[in-house]
């Protein structure tokens, strides 16, 4: 079961999910929004109409100004943190796998949202299954780290698809992906989200091998996800030009993310999983 | 320019190996990756679709592809003909006796089949050879053969023990080389050059010290005893050489003999007569070991029968008696009976002619074959010789004109019949050799001559007995290579001759049978199968054969005539390119391995 260290979750207690904008749509939470609302927290004065409960009048602007005024109160929501989780094929690879390294990440990010009684809800990109939506505070930990456990890898990654079954609306998207796809595949995704108002964030996990193979020799390499193959003759020049390619790739993604305003981090899923939190997770500027 | 070896060419088939190789698709290991996204991005090495990969320009193929090249032309060993090219070459190889010294090491026989076949090595493919083995006969040993032919016929040969006939296996290189134009001989030898041009002289002999035994004989001492007698000569010696004489297998004596002037005498006394065999030998090591024995057969059989039909002629009994191996019978009867190995029939009462064996006739009568007897002739009359070979050996150092008769018979010759002495114009004395044997006659009784009282006469019976009744082997060591003519019996049947190594030979049966295979030192026993008188009787009789000594154990090398190179013997050499192209596939592997080194391919 995916991070159930009690130390490590009252570290995680201290966080909480901080959006760049104000959560519009939602139940009635503990976030602020702009909405005016019924909370105790006086947001603006505006003219005084018929109808308008007396109770709010402002007699000391009207002192002042010989006019009618009322007080305005700011409106608290809750929070709908979606975690988008790639379990496709290639999400199998690696030591620990990264698809071990997205449920527990996954689970973190889903621990603080409900610890701050947000809502959580996932779903995974490479197979069928229907979203699931946790709520009701640290009680709903406990279904949501049931849940990730019986998560599988495996197929083919359709992330722009699924993403697409997802109701408009304001909250928060965490993507959990190695990205082995098409690039215009993971775009478009981002971009949809974006659309329907949703503030989008990007983890890229990648295993060792792909950040330093090891390979040596003449190979067969075999795509887990498509089945091709191609035959390959490592040479030291030929592992060279590898770290170029993955480097331009990695510095592609990061500048796409930079230019759509998604924040952007690649974890290295060798890491201990407190330093991803702590670290990359963190330095996403999602987490305070 | 040619090729030593064409077929290395065979070599450059690495070349479309070592390409095939390079185009072949190479075997991969297997492995899944999460994504060939960034590995179809970075590697650029092979397409997965076709078997071959294109040609790309390579540097280390290059340069393996230019050492294989260079590698299969160094294996045909090319190279230039620096002046006049020869198409054939003629070697004659002396294979006699002195050529088994070992004052060349390892010997000079082992040295002239090393320089024969390193001059093989050196020609071209398409040369031919041609081996002459010099030895007491020249006998061709390869025609025109290839390279291969040449070095098995070169490592056939060995230094015998006879003595070689180096002129006539020259003549038969020059006839030979007549044929073939251009041709060029090449001589093998201890002999200095004889002839000046056209031939290449390799001479072989060094500062040999050499002591052989030259000859040997066995006689009787007063005492009854037999002895035996050598010359022990040398050539660069050895102030003194250790002589041994074994009889029997036992040593008899040892002798240390002075060899300051060249030459010394031995003499071995107290032989017991019933010995068989002698064998000498110097034990002091020289260059020609083989020289250092000499057998001397011993034992003489006794055993040759005469029968002699006379009514008292002392002459006679006492010319009979000088040869101690025939036994004389006298007649006894009135008819001749057989298995006699010769007849001396006296007078005109002689019981006829024997149907075998020799005969020794005296005043013939008419039952002779072939010999007709005229009317008697008185008076005295001196003879006078016939002037053939025969009759002049018979009559070797007798002087027939002393020999005066008082009395003859004329004999009419016939047949096979010969003259031997002249009385006058008539025939007084005759001779005939026939398949039964051999026949003399004389047309007058001893008594009617001066004959046997001249000191002639034993000379004349011995010549006699000599020719009519041979010793069967000779009693005088043969020098190897001799042929040797053996007197076999009239009553033989069979004969066959047992070598030193045990083989044997038949021989022709008849009066003079030759024997030529005396290639081997040692003793050599002929063996008769007589039919006579129901008894079918054996005999052996024993003759030493010894190497030969003259012309070979002793010569010293006469300072060459001329140079010994011929006219063309530096008419052509190859010039090797080998080394070269070897040292230039060195640099380009060399190359090669730092290219790879270096990744740089």
């Amino acid at each position: 079961m995916p991070v159930t260290d009690a130390a490590f979750l009252a570290k995680l207690q201290a966080l909480s999910l901080c959006l760049q904008q104000d959560v519009r749509m939602g139940g009635e939470g503990a976030r602020k929004s702009r909405a005016r609302g019924s909370s105790v927290e006086f947001a603006d004065y505006r003219e005084y109409v018929p109808g308008d409960d007396l109770r709010r009048m402002d007699w000391a602007a009207y002192a002042r100004f010989e006019k009618l005024f009322i007080r305005v109160y700011r409106d608290e929501r809750d929070l709908l943190v979606t975690l988008l989780m790639d379990n496709s094929a290639s999400m199998a690879f690696g030591q620990p796998a990264k698809w071990q390294r997205t449920k527990e990440l996954a689970a973190v990010l889903g621990y603080v949202a409900l610890h701050k009684s947000d809502r959580c809800r996932t779903l995974s990109l490479a197979d069928d299954a229907p979203p699931r939506l946790f709520a009701g505070g640290k009680s709903g930990y406990l279904p949501l780290a049931e849940h990730l456990e019986g998560m599988q890898a495996g197929g083919i990654s359709r992330l722009r698809q699924r993403a697409m079954r997802l109701a408009a609306g304001g909250g928060m998207t965490v993507i959990f992906s190695d990205l082995w796809m098409p690039p215009e595949e993971w775009q478009a995704c981002v971009e949809y989200l974006q659309y329907t108002h949703q503030e989008v964030a990007l983890v890229h996990l990648l295993s060792g091998e792909e950040l330093q193979p090891d390979l040596a020799g003449r190979w067969r390499l075999t795509d887990a996800e498509t089945g091709a193959t191609r035959d390959m003759h490592l040479t030291s020049d030929a592992l060279d030009a590898y770290q170029k390619a993955l480097s331009a790739h990695l510095e592609g993604v990061a500048a796409y993310c930079r230019g759509r305003g998604v924040p952007y981090c690649m974890v290295d899923c060798r890491q201990p999983l407190e330093r991803i939190v702590f670290g990359p997770l963190a330095g996403l500027g999602i987490l305070r | 320019m040619g090729w030593i070896t064409p077929w290395a060419l065979a070599l450059l088939a690495a070349i479309p190996a070592i390409l095939i190789l390079y185009f072949l698709r190479p075997r991969f290991h297997v492995r899944d990756v999460p994504s060939l996204m960034i590995w179809q991005q970075a590697v650029h090495i092979m397409e997965a679709s076709a078997p071959w990969q294109k040609f790309r320009r390579s540097l280390l193929l290059l340069l393996q592809l230019l050492a294989a090249l260079l590698v299969a032309l160094a294996a045909t060993q090319p190279f230039f003909y620096s002046g006049k090219k020869a198409a054939d070459v003629i070697l004659v190889i002396d294979t006699s006796f002195s050529m088994q010294a070992t004052d060349v090491s390892p010997s000079r026989m082992q040295e002239a089949k090393r320089r024969a076949l390193e001059r093989v090595s050196n020609l071209a493919s398409g040369q031919r050879v041609t081996v002459i083995e010099a030895g007491p006969v020249p006998v061709v040993k390869a025609s025109r053969t290839d390279i291969a032919g040449a070095r098995r016929a070169i490592g056939g040969l060995e230094a015998g023990f006879a003595a070689g006939d180096l002129a006539q296996a020259l003549e038969v290189a020059s006839l030979l080389q007549g044929e073939m134009d251009g041709a060029q001989v090449a001589v093998y030898t201890d002999r200095a050059p004889t002839q000046p041009g056209g031939a290449v002289w390799e001479t072989l002999a060094g500062d040999k010290k050499n002591a052989a035994i030259r000859q040997a004989a066995a006689g009787y001492a007063a005492d009854g005893t037999l002895s035996v007698s050598c010359v022990v000569v040398s050539t660069r010696t050895q102030g003194e050489v250790v002589l041994e004489c074994r009889v029997d297998g036992a040593v008899h004596a040892v002798k240390t003999l002075s060899l300051a002037d060249g030459q010394a005498a031995a003499q071995f006394d107290g032989i017991d007569q019933k010995a068989q065999l002698a064998q000498l030998a110097i034990l002091t090591g020289d260059d020609l070991p083989s020289d250092n024995r000499m057998d001397v057969v011993l034992g003489q059989r006794g055993g040759m029968r005469a029968l002699l039909a006379t009514k008292g002629n002392i002459f006679l009994e006492k010319a009979l008696s000088l040869r101690e191996d025939i036994l004389v019978d006298k007649l006894q009867g009135d008819s001749l009976p057989g298995g006699y190995d010769l007849y001396v029939l006296d007078g005109t009462d002689a019981p006829g002619m024997p149907d075998s064996g020799h005969a020794l006739l005296f005043g013939p009568g008419n039952h002779v074959p072939g010999l007709g007897v005229g009317a008697i002739k008185t008076g005295s009359v001196a003879l006078s010789p016939a002037v053939d070979a025969t009759s002049q050996k018979l009559l070797q150092y007798v002087d027939a004109g002393a020999i005066v008769l008082s009395g003859y018979t004329p004999l009419e010759l016939s047949g096979g019949w010969q003259p031997l002495l002249y009385a006058g114009q008539d025939v007084a004395a005759a001779f005939c050799i026939t398949d039964s044997g051999c026949q003399v006659a004389f047309g007058f009784d001893l008594h009617a001559s001066n004959l046997p009282l001249l000191k002639d006469y034993p000379i004349l019976m011995q010549n006699l007995l000599s020719f009519l009744l041979p010793p069967v082997v000779p009693g005088e060591t043969i020098s190897c290579g001799q042929p040797v003519t053996f007197g076999l019996q009239p009553s033989t049947v069979e004969a066959f001759v047992v070598l030193p190594d045990g083989s044997k030979t038949a021989l022709e049966v008849s009066t003079r049978a030759t024997f030529d295979q005396t290639a081997m030192p040692g003793v050599y026993r002929v063996v008769q199968r007589l039919d006579g008188q129901g008894e079918g009787r054996q005999v052996t009789d024993a003759f030493a054969v010894a190497p030969a000594i003259t012309g070979e154990s002793l010569e010293d090398m006469p300072a060459p005539a001329f140079d010994g190179q011929g006219d063309g013997a530096q008419g052509w050499s190859m010039l090797s390119i080998l080394p070269y192209l070897a040292v230039l596939a060195a640099f380009i592997m060399m190359a090669e391995w730092g290219v790879q080194h270096a990744g740089r391919h």
